[in-house]
C-alpha cells in the first residue's frame, strides 16, 4: 500500500531482530501491523469529527448494554410502591434509583446528542472541503445513511422510558408514519408493533432501537472505514508541498493516531460523565408517567426542523392521487424530509465541479475559493434554523404568513450575502485539489534517477566486516521532533536523504556479495543474509521515494514551462 | 448406424447451461430474501381491542384527584372545560372527551367533543385558552368549542368530532351515542 508510511531503517532492523512473541508466532500480528499499522492519518483538527461520532456510538453501545440489563420493554401496568405505572416506566425508575445506572442513562442520552452533532459537523466539513467528490461519493452516501440511522435510533430512544413525553412523541411519529399513502398502515404497524400504543409496541421499538439499527450502524461504519482505508484520507493542502504525489502525509495509525484516538475517547467519556452528573438531560420526574393529558412536548434540536415544518404547513395543502389523499402531515413530516435528504444524497452528483474523468480530488479545498459551497451551507443552515424558529412561532407572536416569509426569505438572503462576500475574498490563485499524479503523463519514459538531481556522493560507510556486520545501522538523523511527531521534511530533503540511502545501500550490497561466498559457518551466513534483507528493504523504500521525488520535480518543471 | 456427432465445444452450446445455473442461483437468493420478507410483514398483526363510547356510558373525570369519579357539571364554571372518560373505558385513550361549559347563554351550555386532536393524535389541553378555545399542545391547533369545534388555526384539517350528551338534573353527564366522526387523525 502506497500510503503506508515507510518504516525507517531502524524499525526494519528492529523487526528483523525481535524475537516474535507468543501470539505473534501463532497469528503473525506483525503482518497486521506492517499492513495497517502505519496507515497515515493526516493531522487536521476537523478530522476528529468522524472519530467523535464513532466514539459517541461506542459509548452509546456500552452504556446502552448496561441499561438493557435492567430495562423492561413492556407497557403493561404494574403497581410499584403503591403507584400504578407502565412496567417500562417502573424499570426506568429503578434505573434512576441506582446511582451508576442513572449516570449511564444520562451519559447515554447526552452521547446521543454528541453523536448527532458530530455527524452533522463531519458532514459540514466534508461538504465545505469538497471531499465528497470523486472518488469519495460512496462514502458520502454511506455517511448520509449513517445520519438517517442515527436519527432513527434517537427517535426510538425517546419512546423507551414510556413517560408522558415518550408516549406523546412516539404517538406523533406513529401518526406521521400512518400518513404515508397506500402503505402507511403497514409501515406504521411494522415500525410501532401494531396500532400504537399497544402491548407489542415497546418490544418492537426496543428490538429496533437495541438490535436492528445499531447493527445496521455497525455495518455501515465498517464499510465507511474500509472505504477510507482503500481510498486513503483526503488531505489538507499543505500535504501537496510536503509529500510526493499519491502519498498521504500524516501520523501513523500505531502508535500516534491510536493514542490520540484513545485520548479523545477518554476525554469524551469524562466530559459526558460530568455533563450527566450536573445537567441530567431527561429525568423521569420532568414528565411523569403517561396520563390522558398531553404535555407540551418538543422534539430534541435535531428533529426540530421537521417539527417546525409540521407546525406551519397549512392544513389545506392536500390533494387526491390514485384513490388516496396526500395530506399535509405526509407532506410536512415525510415528503419534506425525504426531499431534503434526497438533495443531501445527491450532493456529489449535483456538484458541477465533480466531472473529472481522469484523476481524483485528494486535497481539502480552501474555504476562500468555494463561495458557492459556503453560500449553500449558509442557506441550508439558516433554513433549518428558520424551521426551528417556526416550531415556536406563536410564542413570538408571529403570524403564519410572517413565519413563512422568514422560512423562505432568510435562507435566500443569507446565501446571497455569503456568496457576494465570498466572491469578493476569492483568491486570485486557485489551489488545485486534484491528485497531482494525474498530471504526470503516465507514458513518460523512465527518468534518469540519479544524474540530473545530484552528483553521486562517495559512499560514506565502510563495509560491514564479517562477523560484526549487523551491529551498525545506516546513519539516519533523528527523525523525531520535540513533540513526538515526525517533522515533515521538504521534498528536496527527502530526495537527498533517499539518494544517500540508495547509493550507500548499493555499495553495501556490493561489499556483502563476496562475504556470502566466503563464509562456511551457517550461523554467520544467516546473519549476513538477514542483514542483506534489511539493507534490501531499505534500498527498495528509498528508491521508491526517489522515484516519487524526481517525478514531482519533473512535474514542477513542466508547470513552470506552462 | 447412427452417425456420431462430434460434441460441440463452442461457447454457444455451453453458455445457456451456465446462464441457466446463474439464474437458478439468483432465484435461490431471491427466495431466501423473500423467506425473511414474509415473516417481517407478519410482524404487524398485534392489535389491541379498542372500546369506544356508546349510548348510556356515564362520564367520569379523566385526571386530577377525582379521576374515576362521576363528572359533576355543577362544578364546571362557565368558560372552562374538563376532560372525562366513559366509565370503565379509560384504557382506550381515544375515548377521551372534552367537556366544555360555554360562556354566556348559549344553547346548549354544555358541549362534548373528542379530546383527541385530529392533526396527529395528541390529547388537547383540558384548559381553554384566553379566547375560550380548545388548544392542542403538540403543534398548536386551535378549535372553537362554540362553533362545533371548527379549526380556528393551525395544522389540523378537521374539527374535533362531537359527542351527543345528556345532563341530568344532579349534574351527572351521560353519553347519548358515539362520536359523530372518526376520532384522531385519519
Amino acid at each position: 500500500m502506497a500510503e503506508v508510511a515507510r518504516p525507517s531503517q531502524n524499525q526494519n532492523e528492529r523487526a528483523v531482530r525481535r524475537t516474535p512473541g507468543w501470539f505473534d508466532e501463532r497469528l503473525d500480528i506483525g503482518a497486521l501491523y506492517r499492513k495497517y499499522g502505519r496507515k497515515a492519518f493526516p493531522v487536521h483538527s476537523t478530522f476528529f469529527f468522524g472519530e467523535m461520532a464513532l466514539f459517541a456510538f461506542v459509548i452509546l453501545v456500552l452504556t446502552g448494554t448496561y441499561l438493557a440489563f435492567i430495562y423492561v420493554p413492556s407497557n403493561a401496568d404494574v403497581t410499584v410502591n403503591g403507584e400504578t405505572v407502565p412496567e417500562a416506566f417502573a424499570s426506568v425508575q429503578l434505573i434512576e434509583s441506582i446511582p451508576v445506572a442513572n449516570l449511564f442513562r444520562n451519559v447515554h442520552h447526552w452521547a446521543a446528542h454528541v453523536m448527532v452533532a458530530s455527524i452533522l459537523l463531519h458532514t459540514l466539513r466534508i461538504f465545505l472541503s469538497g471531499t465528497y467528490r470523486k472518488p469519495r461519493e460512496i462514502n458520502w452516501i454511506i455517511g448520509v445513511v449513517l445520519l438517517l440511522l442515527t436519527l432513527g435510533a434517537a427517535f426510538y430512544g425517546y419512546g423507551l422510558p414510556y413517560d408522558s413525553y415518550a408516549v406523546t412523541a412516539t404517538g406523533i411519529g406513529y401518526e406521521i408514519a400512518r400518513s404515508i399513502p397506500w402503505v402507511g398502515d403497514v409501515v406504521s404497524e411494522l415500525a410501532f408493533g401494531g396500532t400504537f400504543p399497544t402491548l407489542g409496541s415497546l418490544s418492537r421499538m426496543f428490538a429496533l432501537h437495541v438490535f436492528v439499527i445499531p447493527l445496521l450502524i455497525m455495518g455501515a461504519v465498517g464499510v465507511h472505514l474500509l472505504v477510507i482505508v482503500k481510498q486513503k484520507h483526503s488531505q489538507p493542502g499543505y500535504a501537496r508541498r510536503l509529500a510526493e504525489p499519491g502519498k498521504v502525509l500524516g501520523v501513523p495509525l500505531w502508535p500516534y493516531q491510536a493514542l490520540l484516538a484513545l485520548q479523545l475517547l477518554l476525554v469524551m467519556f469524562g466530559v459526558l460523565c460530568l455533563l450527566s452528573a450536573f445537567v441530567p438531560p431527561h429525568p423521569l420526574s420532568a414528565f411523569g408517567p403517561p396520563t390522558p393529558e398531553t404535555p407540551e412536548v418538543k422534539p430534541d434540536w435535531y428533529l426540530m426542523w421537521i417539527y417546525g415544518m409540521l407546525r406551519i404547513i397549512p392544513p389545506d395543502v392536500s390533494f387526491s392521487l390514485f384513490g388516496t389523499t396526500i395530506d399535509p402531515t405526509f407532506i410536512g413530516g415525510v415528503l419534506f424530509p425525504m426531499v431534503f435528504f434526497g438533495f443531501l444524497f445527491a450532493v456529489p452528483f449535483l456538484d458541477r465541479t465533480n466531472r473529472q474523468v481522469y484523476g481524483t480530488y485528494e486535497y481539502l479545498e480552501p474555504l476562500r475559493q468555494v463561495p458557492v459551497r459556503l453560500a449553500v451551507s449558509a442557506a441550508t443552515l439558516v433554513f433549518l434554523a428558520a424551521l426551528c424558529l417556526a416550531a415556536f412561532y406563536d410564542k413570538y407572536d408571529l403570524s403564519l404568513t410572517e413565519i413563512w416569509a422568514i422560512v423562505v426569505a432568510a435562507p435566500v438572503v443569507a446565501g446571497s450575502a455569503v456568496y457576494v462576500i465570498g466572491r469578493r475574498f476569492e483568491p486570485a490563485h486557485r489551489f488545485d485539489t486534484r491528485s497531482s499524479d494525474v498530471r504526470v503523463a503516465p507514458e513518460a519514459p523512465p527518468t534518469p534517477l540519479v544524474e540530473p538531481l545530484h552528483p553521486a556522493p562517495a559512499p560514506t560507510r565502510a563495509p560491514a566486516p564479517a562477523g560484526v556486520s549487523v551491529a551498525a545501522p545506516l546513519p539516519l538523523p533523528d527523525e523525531r521532533g520535540k513533540r513526538g511527531f515526525m517533522p515533515f521534511p521538504t521534498v528536496a530533503e527527502r530526495g537527498e536523504r533517499a539518494l544517500d540511502n540508495v547509493v550507500t545501500s548499493l555499495h553495501e550490497l556490493g561489499e556483502l556479495a563476496p562475504l556470502v561466498r566466503q563464509t562456511d559457518d551457517p550461523d554467520e551466513l544467516l546473519e549476513i543474509l538477514t542483514y542483506i534483507e534489511s539493507v534490501r528493504a531499505g534500498l527498495a523504500d528509498s528508491n521508491q521515494t526517489l522515484i516519487g521525488v524526481v517525478r514531482s520535480e519533473e512535474e514542477l518543471d513542466r508547470s513552470r514551462e506552462r | 448406424m447412427v452417425e456420431q456427432q462430434p460434441r460441440d465445444r463452442s461457447s454457444e452450446s455451453r453458455f445457456p447451461r451456465r446462464r441457466f445455473l446463474k439464474w437458478l442461483i439468483r432465484i435461490g437468493y431471491g427466495a431466501f430474501a423473500l423467506a425473511f420478507l414474509l415473516p417481517a410483514l407478519a410482524l404487524r398483526t398485534l392489535k389491541s381491542e379498542a372500546r369506544s363510547v356508546a349510548a348510556g356510558d356515564q362520564l367520569v373525570y379523566a385526571t386530577g384527584n377525582q379521576a374515576g369519579s362521576p363528572v359533576s357539571i355543577d362544578d364546571l364554571a362557565a368558560g372552562s372545560a374538563v376532560q372525562a372518560f366513559p366509565k370503565g373505558k379509560s384504557d382506550n385513550q381515544n375515548t377521551l372527551i372534552q367537556l366544555v361549559h360555554l360562556p354566556g347563554d348559549s344553547d346548549p351550555p354544555i358541549v362534548a367533543y373528542s379530546a383527541i386532536c385530529t392533526h396527529l393524535g395528541c390529547s388537547v389541553l383540558a384548559q381553554l385558552n384566553k379566547d375560550g378555545n380548545i388548544v392542542c399542545p403538540c403543534h398548536g391547533s386551535v378549535y372553537n368549542p362554540a362553533d362545533d369545534a371548527a379549526v380556528v388555526k393551525g395544522p389540523a384539517g378537521r374539527p374535533l368530532p362531537g359527542l351527543p350528551i345528556t345532563v341530568d338534573s344532579d349534574g351527572a353527564v351521560t353519553a347519548d351515542g358515539s362520536f359523530d366522526g372518526p376520532v384522531g387523525p385519519q
